[in-house]
């Protein structure tokens, strides 16, 4: 058992754990980042997009999280590498250059979506009706 | 220190789809040394330097399950705090 395929049960554990669990148990953590400093990481909103694309509701995970809807190809091809080891599936031959230019655009995001202007970037539920994870308790 | 069970190039994990998953889920200050690490990785691994590529993929994979471990402890934290008192308050 290599420590890939322990993380990769590990995820796929979580996916099933928060497809069965009522959307408004109100236990689902919030991002830490924002609960310490108040301001929006890129990563917030993600468990919100995860429940909504869970529920098949694509829209609305975009307007939670777009960078996680980005990068699910890649943790897609990650996982499946785990599996299936080829040669063509291994992440280790992305070029180090484009996992910078990945790294910047997340990092860009997570300072984008705390100006004003960009403020659309910020998670937002399209509906008063679409409450996913945690939603009813979140600190305000 | 560390593993290396054998130095077969294609068997180096770089730990990139583990680092870009915490990064958003659990601790984004944690999962980005996580992320530089994996290609780190990829840069030793394109040099042919086994032996360096061995040690970013040791550094990668720490830095994954700190984060991870912050996330979760993160998420303990808070359903003891706000949790319980939803349940008992």
């Amino acid at each position: 058992m290599t420590p890939g395929r322990w993380m990769a049960g590990l995820l796929l554990a979580g996916l099933v754990l928060l497809a069965v669990l009522p959307p408004n148990v109100g236990c689902f953590p919030p991002c830490p980042v924002h609960t310490t400093t108040g301001l929006y990481c890129s990563g917030c909103g993600s468990l919100r997009a995860i429940r909504s694309l869970l529920s098949g509701d694509v829209l609305q995970a975009w307007h939670y999280n777009p960078i996680l809807l980005c990068c699910i190809p890649i943790i897609l091809v990650g996982v499946l590498s785990e599996v299936v080891h080829t040669k063509r599936l291994s992440l280790t031959r992305i070029r180090p250059f484009l996992l910078w230019v990945w790294l910047s655009v997340i990092l860009a995001f997570g300072v984008l979506r705390n100006i004003p202007a960009f403020d659309y970037l910020q998670p937002t539920a399209l509906s008063a009706k679409t409450i996913h994870a945690g939603a009813l308790t979140w600190p305000r | 220190m560390g593993d290396t069970p054998n130095l077969n190039p294609q068997n180096i994990p770089n730990y990139l789809w583990q680092s870009i998953v915490v990064t958003v889920l659990c601790c984004l200050p944690l999962g980005i040394p996580a992320i530089i690490y994996a290609s780190k990785v990829n840069n030793a691994l394109m040099q042919g330097n086994q032996q360096a590529a061995w040690q970013a993929s040791n550094t990668a994979k720490m830095w994954c399950i700190i984060a991870l471990v912050a996330g979760l402890m993160g998420g303990f934290l808070y359903f003891m705090v706000f949790g319980l008192a939803l349940i008992f308050g």
